[in-house]
């Protein structure tokens, strides 16, 4: 638990947490409004900021992965806090942890490249399309690029 | 370039499209990576590339390695893929510069630092990482005598995003003199041992993550189009391969037949329209795997006089053997110096085995060098490695301001109606800055070929 | 660490939400009366993976349109290299015609003009990267330094890597143009129709009619077994068929049987399909209908399928001097319907003659490939779609895969052949093994 500690406190040093005012301008810009219809205060990136500097168990909170890092909400914020680098601290802690359950892992290189809601919504909104373009959402866009030049080539 | 202050400023920001100006200086004895800016005057006086890295050498003393780039590298000029080491050569015992290519240069340009200055010894073998302007050192013990192939995959897999790297091989790791630098798992024309000199100072490899940029002369981008278009609408514009190369060279026709049979890919280097690299896919034999069991590689030809040296030695069986030689990160004309006439291909590979000892002192003994052909002096100067390319009167100027400028020595010899000045008006087309170039080169390959 | 507090939601008596699509609605998709007839063509760009050598100029030059500067990181494409391998390909959005990035984005950024060309955006784009995640070559790619998203935009028409690749291995076309396969087809497949159904009544059938017979393979064999005897000039003009088939796989099917005239019309008035439930959809199906009226035939004493054949019945007893026999009249229109479930289903399941034209089509000579790599895969499947009797496995062309196509089943229309604009379906001879785009050394 101490080292949890430790490592948000670094997360909220290098984002600049501290600084939040919780104006509410990252929420406006936040694209997980458009993402998800159960979008509330939980997932939002004032939420999880407030979260974090009340001292709320942050790290097991599934609410810290629904965020599509996007940047969106660093890039409006007047007080130059990072919501995105908050919420990559807090996930990196995640994993550090073995709490894996919500990073989907690439088939091919095994590195966990996006969130589970995340990759969720895309299946959703994808549905149309017929089921064999999803076998490709397993796979990172690194290795997915090495495939395709693998098979095309 | 103009004079004064104005004229200093107007000097600075030509300057600044061509280069960072950033030279990292890092003391591996002190586990330091410092930024020092590179200041107008060097560029003024020494341009770039070879000459200004030669200076750098003499500043820092302490026989640094000097890695640096030109104000081409990376412009719209085509075949702007140079980087070059500065180093004493322990093999040729004088200062060499070796160029590098591929993506090399502009990676390292592209990484925020257009010299690099790598002085003193770490105490255990690292590695350098070059991003956005900064150096970092990195421990690399886990990498200590591995294949090549085996360094880039685990580099990849395990270690932060890279573009390009130049690695030693086991070669340099057990002190063999003869061991080459490799671009990835790609070779390299470094035939004057920049490995063993890394490998004395603990350094395993040095990576660029260039993901910045430059403006250079995003006025005019089709110049280097239209460069292209000239040369290529002449007669001599043939070359595709690495084997078309080789029918330039003194006996080369013979090695390229070596090559008939294979599945073949010409590849070419950043930016350029002549590919001379060729990358060959082959079958052969692995006795490690088991009795007769056949092992299918691909490998990419690059080095022109090493692959005449080794099929003059061993014939047929010239491609498994430098597949080992690049493996290995060993020179292939030494390796072929070292091999015994007319002998099998188990004996060659039980001598190259031997070359690896457990333990004890490497046993290839100083006295195997490569002996360079003409033009001789000037032909170790640059390595050893850059092909002989006829007419060889002009052969050491054509090299040195390629050198300087940052283009590959090899596109420069293959297409003599480039002129320098062509070459030049990609820095800018101003009347007085020309001139000022043109003045200041003749006495620049003056220096450099006086070495 | 302080106590866990719970959030408090603020009441929402009234709900002002807005939502997206009252601010930004999707178009809606309209088909216009020429866009049905004659599919748009639009530009792309078409890559040549033997050509390219992996300078990355391509990269170079188009990272100058994105910043202001030499950026290879902050281009729109991608030069990937396999060293093992020894292959470059450069990745770049193929502006596909049913891009998947679209449904993707929450903001709804990408559009597809009227040019054809998908397009990001960048007041809504929010950065996300949900669109790299959900385009299978992974095209749109993040700049490592500012982090915005640079997708291809064909450099709205000119653009600059195919002007500058030294290779040629970019090109910028508009696909293949002039389709005269199809104008050929329908005309054979009218003077057919005209000629067996009005004009020599009954021609195309077992039953002789005026001096010319042109008689049907399966129609003969229900007659050799019904009769017992064989008549050398029906059985040498069905034999006629027969080399025919041999020759060219089952074109008959395609080019000149009457009945599949009225397939196709009937499949140009109703595009929509209902589709036919799973357990009904077995190829194998004609051939038992075909074991059944030879079998038929021996057993009753008289060609037992000819009477119910929609094809017989067409000749017979539609033609100018024909007998409107009202039972006979029924048959066409009836099986014709068929058609509302799936394009040519008769040919597909039921049809006997189909059947014995799919059996000596084993012996062809020729066949149809379709070169995977040469062709632009999960951006485009046209050739899949317009398939009468869907033998393309679109799943097998998206992973990249040139698909085996079965030639008893293919009737031979070359739909695909005219409709693909890259040159990447073509006839080839049975024993060659190359299909366009792959080089065998």
């Amino acid at each position: 638990m101490k080292n949890r500690h430790n490592k948000i406190a670094e997360a909220k040093r290098f984002s600049g947490a501290d600084g939040c005012v919780e104006c509410g301008r990252c929420v406006a810009a936040c694209p997980m409004a458009e993402m998800y219809t159960n979008f509330s205060i939980e997932m939002s990136p004032r939420g999880i900021i407030k979260k974090t500097l009340i001292g709320n168990p942050v790290v097991e909170d599934k609410n810290i992965w629904y965020c599509t890092e996007c940047n969106a909400g660093t890039d409006i914020c007047p007080q130059g806090v990072s919501c995105r680098d908050l919420i990559r601290k807090l996930r990196e802690a995640a994993l550090d942890e073995n709490l894996l359950e919500n990073a989907k892992t690439c088939k091919c290189c095994g590195r966990a490249f996006v969130a589970v809601p995340v990759e969720n919504f895309v299946y959703g909104r994808l549905k149309e399309e017929p089921p064999n373009v999803f076998g490709v959402l397993d796979i990172c866009p690194p290795c997915r690029r090495e495939i395709y030049l693998q098979r095309n080539a | 370039m103009a004079e004064g202050g104005a004229g200093r400023k107007q000097n600075m920001n030509l300057f600044q499209q061509f280069f960072n100006m950033r030279i990292g200086v890092v003391d591996l004895s002190a586990s330091s990576a410092v930024i020092v800016p590179l200041e107008a005057d060097q560029i003024s006086s020494y341009i770039g590339g070879a000459t200004l890295n030669r200076s750098l050498f003499h500043q820092y003393q302490d026989d640094p390695l000097v890695f640096g780039v030109g104000p081409l590298t990376g412009s719209f000029a085509p075949a702007s893929s140079l980087l070059v080491a500065t180093f004493y050569s322990p093999l040729f015992e004088k200062i060499c510069h070796v160029p590098f290519m591929l993506r090399t240069g502009p990676d390292m340009k592209f990484s925020g630092i257009d010299f690099l200055v790598v002085k003193g010894a770490a105490s255990e073998l690292s590695l350098l990482y070059v991003d956005s302007g900064t150096v970092q050192i990195f421990p690399a013990g886990n990498l200590r005598k591995l294949p090549i192939p085996d360094i880039t995959r685990a580099l990849k897999r395990d270690f932060l995003p890279f573009q390009s790297a130049i690695v030693t091989g086991p070669a340099a790791d057990h002190g063999i003199l003869q061991a080459t630098a490799s671009v990835g798992a790609r070779g390299s024309l470094d035939k004057a041992g920049l490995a063993s000199r890394m490998a004395a100072k603990n350094l395993k490899a040095i990576l660029f993550n260039g993901i910045g940029g430059l403006s250079f002369r995003t006025d005019n981008p089709d110049q280097g189009k239209e460069l292209i278009t000239r040369i290529s609408a002449e007669k001599n514009f043939s070359h595709r391969g690495f084997t078309s190369i080789l029918t330039k060279l003194d006996g080369g026709k013979a090695a390229g037949k070596h090559l008939r049979k294979l599945r073949k890919k010409n590849m070419a280097c950043y930016h350029c329209p002549a590919q001379c690299m060729t990358h060959v896919e082959f079958i052969r034999q692995d006795a490690s795997q088991g009795e007769g069991s056949i092992v299918k590689g691909g490998l990419l030809l690059l080095d022109h006089t090493g692959w005449m040296a080794l099929a003059k030695k061993v014939g047929t069986h010239v491609l498994p053997l430098f597949h080992i030689c690049l493996q290995s990160g060993l020179d292939p004309e030494s390796v072929a110096q070292r091999l015994s006439d007319g002998g099998t291909m188990i004996e060659w590979l039980f001598a190259i085995e031997k070359m690896f000892p457990e333990s004890g002192k490497a046993q290839i003994a100083e006295s195997y060098r490569p002996t360079g052909e003409a033009p001789g002096k000037t032909h170790t100067l640059f390595g050893g490695g850059i092909a002989p390319i006829p007419p060889s009167d002009v052969w050491g100027k054509r090299v040195a301001l390629s050198m300087i400028l940052g283009i590959c020595p090899l596109f420069l010899l293959l297409f003599p109606q480039i002129s320098e000045t062509d070459l030049l008006t990609f820095i800018s087309q101003r009347e007085d800055v020309l001139k000022t170039l043109e003045d200041r080169i003749p006495s620049l390959i003056q220096t450099l070929l006086a070495d | 660490m302080s106590e866990h507090v719970t959030m408090q939601e603020p009441s929402a008596e009234q709900d002002f939400s807005l939502n997206l699509d009252d601010l930004r609605p999707r178009p809606v998709e309209k088909r216009t009366f020429s866009g049905y007839f004659m599919p748009p063509r639009h530009s792309f760009v078409l890559f040549d993976p033997d050509k390219c050598t992996g300078c990355g100029t391509c990269e170079m030059i188009c990272s100058t349109r994105n910043t202001e500067k030499v950026a290879p990181a902050s281009a729109s494409v991608k030069v990937v290299t396999d060293e093992k391998l020894g292959k470059n390909f450069t990745i770049l959005c193929q502006h596909c015609r049913k891009p998947l990035c679209l449904p993707a984005c929450p903001t709804r950024a990408i559009e597809k003009g009227n040019d054809g060309i998908v397009r990001i955006n960048k007041l809504f784009c929010t950065e996300c990267g949900l669109c790299t995640m959900a385009c299978p070559a992974a095209a749109p790619l993040k700049d490592p330094g500012n982090q915005e998203i640079h997708k291809c935009d064909l450099c709205e028409g000119d653009p600059l890597c195919v002007r500058h690749c030294p290779e040629k291995a970019l090109t910028f076309t508009r696909g293949k143009a002039f389709r005269w396969i199809k104008g050929l087809r329908w005309t054979i497949q009218l003077v057919s129709f005209l000629l067996l159904v009005i004009v020599f009544i009954g021609t195309f059938c077992y039953f002789k009619t005026g001096s010319v017979s042109f008689a049907c393979p399966t129609g003969t064999l229900q007659n050799i077994a019904s009769s017992g005897t064989i008549v050398l000039v029906s059985a040498s003009s069905a034999l006629a068929l027969l080399i025919l088939t041999i020759l060219a796989g089952r074109l008959f099917c395609g080019w000149i049987c009457p009945f599949g005239f009225v397939l196709d019309l009937v499949d140009k008035i109703t595009p929509k399909k209902l589709g036919w439930p799973s357990f009904l959809k077995s190829r194998m199906t004609k051939y038992g209908v075909l074991a059944g009226a030879i079998g038929g035939s021996y057993a009753l004493g008289f060609q037992a399928f000819c009477t119910i054949c929609p094809i017989g019945t067409l000749c017979r007893s539609y033609g100018v001097q024909s007998f409107f026999k009202s039972a006979e009249l029924a048959i066409v229109p009836a099986l014709a319907s068929l058609e509302i479930a799936q394009r040519r289903s008769w040919c597909r399941y039921f049809c006997p003659v189909g059947a014995l034209l799919g059996i000596t089509a084993t012996l062809r000579l020729i066949k149809i490939v379709i070169g995977a790599k040469r062709c632009k895969k999960f951006s485009c499947i046209q050739c899949a779609e317009v398939c009468p009797v869907g033998i393309i496995e679109a799943d097998q062309l998206r992973e990249g895969i040139s698909p085996k196509i079965p030639m008893t089943e293919c009737i031979m229309c070359m739909r695909c052949i005219d409709r693909c604009p890259y040159d990447a379906a073509k006839i080839r001879f049975r024993w060659q093994k190359a299909v366009p785009g792959e080089n065998r050394t």
